[in-house]
C-alpha cells in the first residue's frame, strides 16, 4: 500500500506538472490538426524524453495521447473532419451543432465527457492492473505462449479490412523482430555484419517511419493530386452573435447527459482493455448506445448534445484501459500502447507482470501523472479553445515539411546515428506501400513488439514439453487460449466482418 | 483490388521463399547444434514459412474469387512516380544531413517538400525554412544539449 501511495504522490512535482502540461498541449494541437494523430506525435516525441525521469517521460507521452484524443474532437466539430479516426462518431452530432451556432457548446461537452471518460478508465486501470498482473505471474511459459498467440491472431484479425492481410502483416512483424541476437544461444541473426542491427530493429525508429512519415507522404501525395482540401474553413464557434446559452454547457445539460457519459465510459473501458479493438469502435458503440437509450433518438445526427457526449466519453475511456494489458501482461492493446511500451523500455522499465514488483513506485507515479493529465486537459481545453479552433486551418504545405524534418531529427536522436534515419526512411516507404495495399501497420507493429516474448515463451515451452508433448494437455489455460485462437480465427476469418470493425484501430 | 492482391501476394511469396532459401541460411550463423532447445534459425524459418503459406492461401482465395470489384489499383503509375520522387528527396536529404549536417539538410528537405506541395511564395518558404530548423536547433542543441546530425 505504501508503494501505491508513495508512487501516486511522487507524480505531484512541479517538473512532472510542467511536462504533463506540455504533453497535453502538444497533444491537443496535433489532435486538432487533421492528418496528424496521437501515435504519430508520441513516436516523434519519444527522443524528447531522454533526459526526463521515467515518470515525467511517460506522463509527458501519455499527456500527448490524452490531449490528442480530445483534440480530434475540435476539428470533428468545427470542420466535420475528424482530427483523428476515433473522433469520427463525434462528427455525427458535433458538426450539426456547430452549424446551428452551438459549436462552443459542443466543444465544451466534448471536453467534459472526454475528461470524464479518461478519468474513469484511469481509475479502473489503477484498480485492475495489479490484480491482473498477479494472475499473469502465475502463468508458465506454455500459458504465456498460448496467450500471446491468441493476442497476436486476435489483433491481426481485427484490425484493417482483411483478416488474411492482417495476419500476414502480423507474422511479417514477428519475422522482422527476429533480426538481432537470438534470445537463447546469443547468436546474431540476419544482421549481415551490421553492428547497428545487433540489438534488433529499434521500435521507435520503425514507428516514426511506418506511422508518421508514411502517413505524411500519403497526405503530401493527396495534396499534390488535389485530393486533400486544405482550404477548408472551420465554422466560427466564437461569433459574437452566438447567444450566451449556446456558448456553455449548463449544469442541467451536463446532468442530463451524465447517464450517457457514464455508460459510454464503461463501454470505452471494456473495449480499451481488449487488445486490438481500439477507440474508433468505442466511439461508435458509445454513440450507438446513447442513441438507443435516448428518448429522442430522431434528434441524433441533427445536433444532439448527448451524441457528442456518448462518442467522446467512450473513445477517451479507451486511453487508460488500453494500458491494462500493456502494464499487466506486456501486451500492447493499440499502437499508442506499443509505442509507450517501447518508451518504457528506453527508460529502463520492463512492462509485464513483474513491473509492479520491480518498479511499483514508478508505475504508480505514472498512474498519478495520468490523473493529473486529465485535469490539465480539462483546464487547457477550456482556456485554449479559441486557439485550438484557430489552428485547425493551418496550411498543410507549412506543417507537413516541418513534420518530415521532425521525423528525421527524431529518428537520429533515438540511436544518435544516421543509420537509424536511413532505417526510418526505409520503413516510411514500406509503410506507404503497406497502407496503399491495405496491409495493417497496427498488426505489424504490435506483432513486432510481441514477437520476442512469443519466441522466448515458445522456446521455453518446447524445452519443457518437447520430450512429452502430451503433458501440454494438462495445461488447461494454455489449451483454453489455443482453442480461443482457433475459434476467433474461424469466427473472424470465415464470417463477414461487421462494418464497424473495418475501421482502423487507431 | 483483386489484381493488386494477386500481385502483392505473389511478390510476398517470391520474397518469402528467397528469404527462406537464401537470406536466413546466409544470415544466421549456427556454431553447433545444441542438444536441447531450438536452433537460432528456427523462429525466422517458422515465421517466414507461415507468411508464405498464408500468402499462398490468400493468393488462391483471390484467384478463385473471379469477380472484380471494379476499384482502381491502389497505387497507379502516378503513385509510383510520386513515391520515387519522395524517395529521391528523402535519400538526398539523408546525404545532406550526413555530410553537411542539420543546418544544411533540414532547410533543403523543407524547401523541397514545400515546392512539391505547390508553395511558390518566397516569404512563407523563407519563414518556414528558417524558423522551423532554427527552433529545433536551439531546442535540441542549445537547450537540451542533444547532438544533431
Amino acid at each position: 500500500m505504501d508503494v501505491v501511495i508513495n508512487g501516486l504522490l511522487s507524480a505531484f512535482t512541479l517538473v512532472n506538472f510542467l511536462f504533463i502540461t506540455l504533453g497535453v498541449l502538444i497533444g491537443i494541437i496535433v489532435g486538432a490538426i487533421p492528418g496528424i494523430n496521437g501515435p504519430m506525435a508520441i513516436a516523434i516525441a519519444v527522443p524528447l524524453t531522454f533526459t526526463m525521469s521515467p515518470v515525467a517521460a511517460i506522463a509527458f507521452l501519455v499527456g500527448i495521447n490524452k490531449g490528442a484524443n480530445y483534440g480530434g474532437a475540435v476539428s470533428a466539430i468545427l470542420l466535420n473532419i475528424p482530427g483523428a479516426a476515433e473522433a469520427i462518431a463525434t462528427t455525427f452530432d458535433g458538426y450539426p451543432l456547430a452549424k446551428k451556432g452551438k459549436g462552443l457548446k459542443a466543444l465544451k461537452m466534448a471536453l467534459y465527457s472526454s475528461v470524464f471518460g479518461d478519468t474513469f478508465s484511469d481509475i479502473v486501470l489503477i484498480l485492475v492492473a495489479a490484480p491482473f498482473a498477479l494472475i499473469a505471474l502465475k502463468m508458465g511459459p506454455s500459458e504465456i505462449a498460448a496467450l500471446l498467440l491468441f493476442a497476436l491472431t486476435f489483433i491481426a484479425a481485427l484490425v484493417g479490412s482483411s483478416v488474411m492481410k492482417g495476419l500476414i502483416a502480423a507474422v511479417l512483424g514477428v519475422f522482422v523482430s527476429t533480426i538481432g541476437v537470438d534470445p537463447e544461444a546469443g547468436t546474431v541473426r540476419m544482421t549481415f555484419g551490421s553492428l547497428d542491427l545487433e540489438d534488433g530493429l529499434p521500435l521507435i525508429t520503425m514507428a516514426i517511419g511506418l506511422l508518421a512519415l508514411s502517413e505524411i507522404l500519403i497526405q503530401v501525395e493527396d495534396y499534390v493530386r488535389g485530393k486533400l482540401d486544405t482550404r477548408t474553413k472551420g465554422l466560427n464557434a466564437f461569433d459574437p452573435d452566438v447567444k450566451k446559452e449556446d456558448r456553455v454547457v449548463t449544469l442541467a445539460e451536463f446532468k442530463f447527459s451524465m447517464r450517457t457519459i457514464i455508460r459510454s465510459s464503461a463501454i470505452g473501458t471494456v473495449i480499451g482493455a481488449i487488445p486490438g479493438l481500439g477507440s474508433v469502435l468505442a466511439g461508435f458503440l458509445g454513440y450507438g448506445s446513447a442513441k438507443r437509450a435516448s428518448k429522442n433518438p430522431e434528434e441524433f445526427g441533427k445536433g444532439a448534445l448527448d451524441g457528442v457526449a456518448g462518442a467522446e466519453a467512450a473513445n477517451s475511456a479507451v486511453v487508460g484501459a488500453n494500458l491494462i494489458p500493456t502494464f499487466a501482461l506486456g501486451i500492447p492493446g493499440s499502437l499508442t500502447a506499443a509505442i509507450l511500451l517501447g518508451a518504457l523500455v528506453v527508460h529502463g522499465l520492463t512492462p509485464g507482470p513483474l513491473i509492479f514488483q520491480d518498479s511499483g513506485e514508478i508505475l504508480y507515479g505514472i498512474f498519478g501523472a495520468m490523473l493529473i493529465a486529465n485535469f490539465v486537459n480539462l483546464f487547457l481545453g477550456q482556456v485554449g479553445l479559441r486557439f485550438f479552433a484557430m489552428i485547425i486551418s493551418l496550411p498543410k504545405q507549412y506543417i507537413h515539411p516541418l513534420i518530415i524534418m521532425l521525423c528525421i531529427v527524431g529518428a537520429f536522436l533515438i540511436e544518435q546515428s544516421m543509420f537509424s534515419v536511413g532505417l526510418m526512411m526505409f520503413f516510411a516507404i514500406m509503410g506507404y506501400i503497406m497502407r496503399k495495399l491495405d496491409f495493417s501497420i497496427v498488426a505489424f507493429i504490435i506483432a513486432f513488439v510481441l514477437g520476442p516474448q512469443f519466441e522466448e515463451a515458445l522456446r521455453q515451452t518446447i524445452f519443457l514439453f518437447g520430450d512429452e508433448p502430451s503433458k501440454l494437455l494438462g495445461q488447461p489455460i494454455a489449451i483454453g487460449f489455443v482453442l480461443l485462437t482457433i475459434y476467433s480465427l474461424y469466427r473472424l476469418g470465415f464470417k463477414p466482418k461487421p462494418k464497424i470493425l473495418q475501421e482502423p484501430a487507431e | 483490388m483483386r489484381q493488386t492482391d494477386i500481385i502483392s501476394a505473389s511478390l510476398i511469396i517470391i520474397v518469402g521463399l528467397a528469404t527462406i532459401i537464401f537470406v536466413i541460411p546466409a544470415g544466421v550463423y549456427i556454431e553447433i547444434d545444441g542438444e536441447y532447445g531450438l536452433r537460432p534459425d528456427f523462429f525466422p524459418f517458422l515465421s517466414m514459412g507461415v507468411v508464405v503459406v498464408m500468402s499462398a492461401s490468400f493468393l488462391a482465395h483471390r484467384l478463385i474469387k473471379t469477380s472484380e470489384d471494379g476499384a482502381p489499383p491502389p497505387i497507379q503509375l502516378r503513385g509510383w512516380l510520386f513515391l520515387l520522387t519522395a524517395a529521391v528527396l528523402l535519400v538526398g536529404g539523408f546525404f545532406l544531413f550526413k555530410f553537411f549536417g542539420f543546418l544544411a539538410g533540414a532547410p533543403a528537405v523543407i524547401i523541397a517538400f514545400m515546392l512539391i506541395m505547390g508553395e511558390r511564395r518566397i516569404i512563407p518558404i523563407l519563414s518556414v525554412t528558417i524558423a522551423g530548423p532554427l527552433v529545433v536547433w536551439l531546442f535540441f542543441w542549445k537547450l537540451l544539449n542533444f547532438p544533431l546530425p
